[in-house]
């Protein structure tokens, strides 16, 4: 069994009270195998957030199917949940009241785990994080990114198969995000039968820790493949970046002619040190070589190169025809 | 006054969005019932000869009037804090959080008159209650009972501004006392002496004895009959006076240590 | 099925610890709790004097004061809980959990219930001291098991109203507030249920506390004679109305949690 969840022709419609009905899912399908870390991308109000609550047993799908680890979450969510994890970013769950080694404590025995099995664990991941200096400190003294790093915990020390991470460095700081990313990663890689579903407003982070990602919009999956083939998908043409001393509009006709059809250069000038830029889409990388040999047959001298590479939020504003930015939609879960 | 209208329609909105409108106007009927029935059925088996029963039901429906303003306004730091979490857009907003907290009581306190006033319609001619009201003192002194218990709702909220730990159930107990106290439910005459005398200091009791003279048209009691209506209105004008200018203060003081001390918007997750 | 059994004390244990060792740390709720029990164990007793009643009658207050803050706790600390855990957001990490939600609420009970008996035991302490009430102890450990018994109906009754707070959410909270006080005056906490008539009795008969209290009063007030029941029915049908609520309360918590599932109810917050 290789596959952690199975995601077949799920939809979900929420009826609200006279208004016509929302439907957050028009047909997704999805897998996810151990091993990996699956991103889900999506603007406010795209689904995201009902498919995590489906996945997580939190949610009936209003048709189709969700396996998690095998098992279906509808019929059988009594089976999938010692086996999942939920941690979402800027939760406030828990007790207040409590220290954190004691509310740790208290959610392992959710999970039914006998209370040396579970101190001992706490002990080492709060030392991975960086937090066990804090374990007598109460909940509602720490900061949102030690309050994060504690809900991390909370959803490794079970030992789930399946973490959802639901935004999960959401209003923490640059610090203790890479240590949220990099934990996440060494966790997923610490034994076989792990996965973990991460939904991001952060492209970088998705690009980082995703094997996989599906850009999701209006409950619908644009794409799912992996980052680089997302990026790769949106422009085959390589981008490159040159400065050089000296180009005029006559040369660079010259040019344009001598690389040939679908190459295009288009001249401006560097905001720094005013000197001519020029901006070349090219049709196979290697026609960068017969770029310079043309602009050094012209008489300009090369100051500085650079090759542009798509980014994933590119891939995302191109499938969804917004940025994370501009979102407007509000799902009635999210 | 544009702030004091606007927190009244937010108090509005928190009592009654919850449910349909013809749902909502049976449950202000309905809720006064809680705070008499203990007395009716009290009066109504063990205390027939005694003839109090109007003393206390007047008595205990106007304490219940106060009590809606007084935990509304504590409550409110504590429920905008904790579980809206909007004490801090409404500190940062145009309105003074004294008249915020004085619009949503004030709703409330309405809120409370009318609910009673639906119930005094079967109370009056079911229990032959005495009813021959004054209406001038009815107005003046409902709304000088609601200064009376918003100057000393505003100084709990000033408590609450300055505490995050606070168990809510404080003001329970204080008004709990109070009630004891201020003889709505019975002639403080019961009391050792020194608790009597304490009982005709305490805020309350002008108001009530007030209103229950406002409303029955007589003294029902010996309890604050030295003192004339007029005496009375007197009184509680002057409580009123006094408290809320005490709980202004107290308000502006601890809204502007709590946000030195950062209790704005701190959450406990309790 | 021992794994089951497991997970269910384990979780019965951890959130009884935050009820009990959790709210310890915060004073306040101690003298709020002791202050509010006495005062009103206190208006209710002037009150009987001003009434001119028999002195029995004080015995019965603070039998009455004794046994209502376990009233408010199931009603403000049980049946609401689930509707405050889902308003902190912790309720979808309890359901994501394997554990079920009766632990959860059972877990609860028993925190809350020793929670309130600190509240309960100075209610009883100032009726005694203060107000120099008598009591017998020829019969406490009867009177303890009833109590138990008592305690065994009412959080079963608590557990059935958590699952509508669940799902109504505010609907259910406003209600609670609405009859909060006039069950609590229709159990008999304040004066012998028996007065209620038959046809109060029999709707207040089904609040455990009308005939917990009546079966505590036979068995500590010397002088109480106007009881509705012996005590041994009394306790008889307080056991069996327990079982019937447990009942209730497990085939209401899975109905809830499906419908609330479907309706997409369970993280719906400030509804």
């Amino acid at each position: 069994m290789h596959t952690a969840i199975q995601v077949e022709n799920l939809t979900r419609v929420f009826n609200q009270r006279g208004k016509a009905p929302f439907h957050a899912l028009r047909g997704v399908s999805f897998d996810v195998s151990y091993g990996e870390i699956f991103g889900l991308l999506g603007p406010n109000g795209a689904g995201k957030t009902t498919t995590i609550k489906i996945m997580s047993t939190l949610l009936l799908p209003t048709s189709g199917s969700v396996a998690v680890a095998g098992f279906d979450v509808e019929k059988d969510y009594a089976r999938v949940r010692p086996l999942i994890s939920l941690i979402s970013g800027g939760e406030t769950s828990g007790y207040g009241i409590l220290t954190v080694e004691e509310q740790l404590w208290m959610f392992s025995q959710f999970y039914g785990m006998e209370t040396p099995v579970a101190r001992s664990r706490i002990e080492e991941y709060l030392k991975v994080v960086g937090m066990w200096d804090s374990r007598r400190q109460q909940m509602n003294r720490l900061s949102t990114g030690m309050r994060q790093k504690v809900n991390l915990v909370r959803g490794l020390v079970t030992d789930p198969k399946v973490l959802f991470l639901d935004e999960p460095t959401l209003g923490v700081d640059v610090e203790a995000s890479v240590i949220i990313r990099s934990i996440v990663r060494d966790w997923v890689q610490g034994k076989p039968e792990r996965s973990v579903i991460l939904t991001t407003h952060y492209m970088a982070e998705a690009d980082e820790l995703c094997s996989r990602v599906a850009i999701i919009n209006h409950g619908l999956i644009l794409a799912n493949a992996a980052p680089s083939q997302l990026k790769q998908d949106l422009d085959s043409r390589a981008h490159y970046e040159i400065t050089v001393d000296r180009l005029d509009g006559e040369q660079l006709g010259l040019i344009t002619a001598f690389m040939g059809e679908g190459n295009d250069l288009v001249l401006g000038a560097d905001k720094v040190t005013n000197s001519p830029m020029l901006v070349a889409h090219l049709m196979h990388e290697s026609d960068i070589a017969r770029l310079i040999a043309a602009l050094a047959g012209q008489g300009a001298t090369l100051e500085y190169m650079r090759k542009l590479e798509p980014t994933l939020e590119d891939a995302f504003l191109k499938m969804v025809g917004r940025r994370f930015e501009d979102e407007e939609a509000v799902s009635p879960v999210s | 006054m544009k702030g004091f209208l606007a927190s009244m329609y937010v108090g509005l909105q928190i009592e009654s969005n919850w449910t349909k409108k013809w749902v909502w106007l049976l449950y202000l009927a309905a809720y006064p019932i809680g705070s008499f029935l203990a007395v009716i059925i009290l009066y109504g088996v063990f205390g027939q000869k005694t003839g109090l029963l109007p003393y206390a039901l007047y008595g205990t429906i106007f304490y219940y009037s106060l009590s809606m303003v007084f935990f509304d306004m504590a409550f409110s730091v504590h429920d905008d804090r904790e579980h809206y979490q909007t004490l801090k857009y409404i500190f940062l907003s145009s309105t003074s959080y004294r008249t915020y907290l004085c619009g949503r009581a004030a709703t409330r306190y309405l809120i409370a008159l009318a609910g009673i006033a639906i119930n005094l319609c079967w109370l009056v001619p079911v229990l032959h209650l005495p009813f021959h009201p004054n209406w001038a003192y009815l107005i003046a002194g409902a709304v000088l009972g609601y200064l009376v218990a918003a100057g000393l709702g505003l100084a709990m909220a000033s408590v609450f501004l300055l505490t995050i730990k606070l168990d809510v159930d404080v003001v329970d107990a204080l008004f709990g006392g109070m009630f004891v106290l201020s003889g709505a439910l019975f002639p403080p005459t019961a009391f050792p002496a020194v608790f009597a005398r304490i009982a005709e200091l305490v805020p309350m009791s002008p108001f009530i004895e007030l209103m229950r003279r406002a409303v029955s048209g007589q003294i029902l009691t010996s309890f604050l009959s030295d003192l004339s209506t007029f005496q009375l209105l007197n009184r509680v004008a002057l409580s009123a006076a006094v408290l809320f200018a005490l709980g202004s203060v107290l308000v502006a003081f601890g809204s502007r240590k709590a946000q030195q001390k950062g209790y704005i918007d701190v959450t406990t997750a309790f | 099925m021992k794994k089951q059994f497991l997970l269910f004390l384990r979780t019965l244990n951890a959130r009884a610890y935050v009820r009990i060792f959790g709210q310890m740390r915060e004073a306040t709720w101690v003298v709020a709790s002791v202050l509010g029990g006495f005062f009103t164990m206190a208006t209710y007793i002037y009150l009987y004097r001003t009434l001119g009643t028999g002195s029995e009658f004080s015995g019965l207050v603070v039998l009455g004061g004794f046994m209502t803050p376990f009233f408010l706790n199931v009603l403000w600390g049980v049946a609401t809980q689930l509707y405050w855990e889902k308003e902190m957001g912790n309720l979808e990490l309890m359901l994501v959990s394997p554990a079920p939600l009766s632990a959860f609420l059972v877990g609860l009970s028993v925190g809350g219930a020793m929670h309130t008996m600190l509240r309960s035991l100075a209610v009883l302490f100032f009726g005694i001291a203060v107000f120099k009430v008598e009591f017998t102890v020829l019969h406490l450990p009867l009177a303890l098991l009833v109590f138990l018994v008592t305690l065994f109906s009412m959080y079963g009754l608590g557990i059935v109203f958590s699952s509508l707070f669940l799902y109504h959410g505010r609907d259910a909270w406003r209600t609670a507030d609405l009859v909060m006080e006039p069950t609590n005056v229709l159990s008999g906490s304040y004066f012998p249920a028996r007065f209620l008539g038959v046809g109060l009795l029999g709707i207040a008969a089904l609040i455990p506390t009308t005939l917990g209290l009546d079966a505590l009063r036979q068995l500590l007030v010397p002088s109480f004679t106007a009881k509705v029941l012996d005590w041994r029915w009394e306790s008889l049908i307080l056991i069996g109305l327990g079982l019937v609520f447990a009942f209730i309360a497990s085939w209401a918590l899975r109905s809830v949690e499906y419908k609330a599932r479907r309706d997409a109810r369970l993280t719906l917050r400030w509804q």
